[in-house]
């Protein structure tokens, strides 16, 4: 009986083809920095020479200085030459693996190579469509993105419960004299984990650690670097961690949303109740930044590297699931501010409700987009 | 059918659609289902499932993102159906999953985020949720389980034709153009 190779696993295709991107991206830098400094150095030789005089019988000093600093451009050239020589196997390489990725973006086949000049734009060697797009797309972040080893994750301390409760009091009492009590009411609840994953104590290596390696920031959930590298995790997070970076932001929404509550019906509960559904279990509602107040610098966080589409975020879930067993390859993070990045920029959040007329806050954290079946607190008449 | 309904929206933004966003939501949305159904006096839930499905065979719930295609925004209802209503594809569905496909081949977030080694580390609601749809602990773990390395996953590119399928959906009025379809 043959035995069918195994196909390919597509976070592990996902992570490579980054892993070849970036690379490329360093030979380029590299050539660069070696090309300019060639060219620094002749120029530096030849205006040395020219202020050399000499009578032209003895020696011809400005053809001279001219032949340096040639020599200075042909070394830039020759370094550029070579670069696109060292660097289109691994050009090729990404091709061969966006190819094998196409299918779980619903394409049938990726179009060959397009023919570029080899010294040029890495943009320009790839077809139009799907592979230029997600070229571009890890290309945008390349400079900015970040990454972080299982064992920095490791070291990075879990917020402690007190300091939670004591985010909880702060957050809490940046609300209006009238929503303190309810303001801390919601955040204690136990299904709730609002402060616990985005309150303004957690540090920004936190969330990253949340995001690259699923390491709960309250240290509540599981968390196991394994021997053989990765880490085994019971703390689950989506393709963006990330949260308000102080209390006065994190109160933004709440007291929005709590404002409303007491000028449109008796309170939250009596607000929730109107616009659901006697057995609707949770409502997601959006407070716009606009409504809230949120600002630039209200919030931070990271969001996967190329996550511009639903089959890309599921290629970056699957290269973390496959870092999460095998330790490697790391995947990437871009560091953003989800207020001044998304379109319908505001904070997210859930109510469950726990009696026949009572809700608890299940959540509440910046985001860029609105979800389309989140409730706009503005509908809430 | 177009666009959802605001009792659509209701029932998919709480829980069922938020599979990435708060995965626990979207675990205990899969399994309050058969408590749903059986207690829905105003028949809100099975209109909510009846459209679930209807969106599905007309291609008519609109990808969240512009970057989103139509093709990828069906499968991933595909998946969401499956872990919300089991394994019998969606009435009309013109393209349905080979039921052994489930499970073995093909993973859905419940798989995902309900399902682990074993019935203790795994959702309360798992071993139920995974007797109705004919699967196992070790079949979900051997196809799609810890080990992602050399999963034969089942990948469907968009079937051939289906830009003139997306065009005569919205010629007939069932659903909206969306961007990138010309």
């Amino acid at each position: 009986m043959t035995q069918q190779p195994a196909p390919p696993d597509r976070g592990a295709v996902r992570a490579a083809i980054e892993g070849l991107l970036r690379t490329c991206v360093d030979l380029e830098y590299q050539a660069d920095g070696a090309a300019t400094e060639a060219r620094k150095r002749a120029r530096g030789v030849a205006e040395a020479l020219a202020a050399v005089r000499l009578p032209r019988g003895v020696l011809d000093v400005p053809a001279l200085a001219q032949q340096v600093d040639d020599l200075g451009s042909q070394l830039d050239a020759d370094l550029r030459g070579r670069l696109a020589e060292a660097r289109r196997p691994y050009v090729t390489e990404i091709h061969t693996l966006l190819a094998l990725l196409a299918p779980w973006h619903g394409l049938a086949a990726l179009p060959p190579m397009a023919s570029a000049a080899p010294v040029g734009d890495l943009h320009d060697h790839f077809p139009a469509g799907f592979a230029q797009n997600y070229i571009d797309d890890l290309l945008a972040a390349v400079d900015r993105s970040v990454t972080l080893t299982v064992q920095t994750a490791a070291g990075v301390p879990a917020q402690p419960h007190h300091a939670s409760d004591q985010a909880k009091i702060r957050v809490s009492d940046r609300l209006s004299y009238n929503d303190r009590a309810e303001g801390v009411r919601m955040l204690q609840g136990s299904d709730c984990h609002a402060v616990e994953r985005h309150g303004p104590h957690i540090s920004r290596e936190a969330q990253l650690a949340r995001l690259l390696w699923r390491k709960d920031p309250a240290g509540q959930q599981r968390w196991q670097p394994l021997a053989a590298g990765g880490a085994e995790s019971d703390h689950w997070c989506g393709p963006a961690a990330g949260g308000f970076t102080s209390p006065e932001a994190m109160a933004k929404p709440l007291q929005a949303l709590l404002r409303w509550a007491r000028d449109h019906a008796t309170g939250l509960d009596e607000l929730l109740n109107r616009h659901t559904k006697p057995k609707t279990k949770r409502v997601a509602i959006h407070v716009s930044a606009e409504s809230a107040g949120l600002v630039a610098g209200d919030a931070a966080g990271y969001r996967g590297t190329a996550t511009s589409n639903r089959a890309m975020t599921d290629d970056w879930l699957d290269a973390r699931e496959y870092a999460m067993v095998h330790g490697a390859p790391p995947v990437y993070a871009v560091p953003y501010d989800p207020i001044v990045e998304g379109p319908d920029a505001g904070a997210f959040l859930q109510f469950k409700r726990v009696g026949p007329s009572s809700w608890q806050l299940v959540t509440c954290y910046p985001v860029g987009h609105r979800n389309p079946n989140s409730k706009r607190l503005e509908d809430l008449i | 059918m177009t666009p959802p309904s605001e009792n659509f929206r209701e029932y998919f933004g709480s829980g069922l659609g938020l599979a990435d966003e708060l995965p626990e939501s979207y675990v205990e949305a899969c399994e309050e289902v058969p408590e749903l159904l059986a207690d829905d006096e105003d028949g809100s839930y099975r209109a909510f499932r009846d459209e679930l499905a209807q969106h599905i065979r007309d291609s008519s719930y609109p990808p969240h993102r512009t970057a989103d295609s139509q093709w990828i925004t069906d499968e991933w209802l595909r998946n969401v159906w499956y872990d919300a209503f089991g394994p019998e594809p969606p009435p009309g569905d013109p393209f349905p999953v080979p039921r052994e496909d489930w499970g073995h081949r093909r993973r859905t977030p419940f798989m995902l985020y309900a399902i682990h080694q074993t019935p203790e580390r795994s959702s309360p609601g798992a071993p139920a949720w995974l007797a109705a749809r004919g699967l196992t602990f070790d079949d979900v773990n051997a196809g799609v389980g810890i080990s992602l390395t050399g999963q034969p996953a089942s990948v469907r590119p968009a079937p051939e034709g289906w830009l003139e399928r997306l065009h005569d959906l919205t010629e007939r009025g069932l659903r909206a153009e969306q961007p990138g379809e010309r």
